[in-house]
């Protein structure tokens, strides 16, 4: 990995276990899924505010590593995870990224782990219970066994289009 | 077949910010954060028609908001390298030979869910920067917080009221 991305965060720590459910997750369950990892993001927000960007300019870019969290859902097999991910960039550069060294002051514990904690106490479980009673409450385990797919290259092609309002 | 990136350039809200605050300025928490309402609310909408088989794609659909002065924009993308390739059972896969993103049923999807939500995004964003504005002139926050576990939670109680 360049040094340059060394400090990306991609936070794979928040999940359920549900190995013994061989097929992906399936109707009730996707959107109490969805939903707990979008409470999980605007949570992760709410907490990553309050910064003082000591020495930079006024017009210079704000709030740029708390725009920067973004999530993807592993809903297939195994520990069906919400992984957070933050690729900031440095707002002089636009290139470094930084976002695990954010801390609220210099020494002390980086913010991502403090809400970690926090979405490992308060979300995780509610998650966790109603999860299970969706999987229990779903008659659908005749659905076929489904493996991940991952990409041929990293990072992969991308196709753009723009839009504008 | 690759990923698939929408860059949605939110023009008109570096221009009203512009007119209200005099200069660009950066997208400011409570401004972001309805960025972030409506797209949940797009990236529900795709979700909502993706066909699934293994679900890695529908679970890789994802949005960032970029808030840098002057530039505000939301990013959809699904980084999935076959995501312009899927397409609902008993339909052609992308009909462009060039395999052009907006053609594709990703693409389309993408553009649906943009036209539902930009009117009423691009109402409520402006909104608050009026709101936003206005307070210009109220004292600032305490230089000083205890960074706790209470506090953290007292934030996420309060966001969570306010949604």
């Amino acid at each position: 990995m360049s040094d340059l991305f060394r400090a990306d965060l991609s936070i794979t720590e928040i999940g359920v276990d549900l190995t013994d459910l061989q097929r992906r997750l399936d109707g009730r369950e996707l959107t109490i899924f969805q939903d707990a990892a979008i409470q999980m993001l605007e949570d992760t927000k709410a907490v990553w505010v309050g910064w003082k960007y000591k020495g930079r300019p006024p017009g210079a870019a704000r709030q740029v590593s708390r725009a920067a969290w973004k999530q993807e859902l592993q809903i297939t097999e195994g520990v069906r995870q919400i992984i957070l991910i933050n690729k900031a960039r440095d707002w002089r550069t636009g290139r470094k990224s930084y976002a695990s060294h954010v801390a609220r002051s210099k020494g002390s514990t980086p913010e991502y782990l403090e809400v970690l904690q926090i979405l490992k106490m308060v979300n995780l479980p509610q998650l966790t219970q109603d999860l299970i009673q969706a999987v229990r409450d779903t008659f659908a385990e005749n659905l076929p066994k489904k493996r991940l797919r991952v990409n041929k290259n990293d990072p992969p092609k991308y196709e753009t289009m723009d839009l504008e309002t | 077949m690759p990923a698939v990136r929408a860059n949605i350039r939110l023009k008109s809200i570096d221009v009203y910010i512009r007119q209200k605050h005099g200069t660009a300025r950066s997208l400011l928490p409570a401004e972001l954060d309805i960025v972030d309402r409506y797209a949940a609310q797009m990236i529900r909408q795709i979700r909502s028609q993706w066909p699934m088989d293994t679900g890695t794609s529908w679970g890789a659909w994802q949005w960032e908001v970029q808030g840098q002065p002057g530039s505000a924009s939301l990013v959809i993308e699904n980084p999935m390298d076959y995501t312009t390739f899927v397409h609902p059972a008993g339909t052609a896969p992308n009909p462009s030979a060039s395999g052009a993103l907006a053609s594709s049923y990703a693409g389309r999807l993408i553009t649906q869910a943009f036209n539902a939500t930009k009117n009423q995004m691009v109402a409520a964003i402006k909104r608050q920067i009026d709101r936003e504005e206005g307070r210009r002139q109220r004292p600032a926050e305490p230089a000083e917080r205890t960074w706790d576990l209470a506090e953290r939670l007292r934030l996420i109680a309060e966001a969570r009221a306010r949604a």
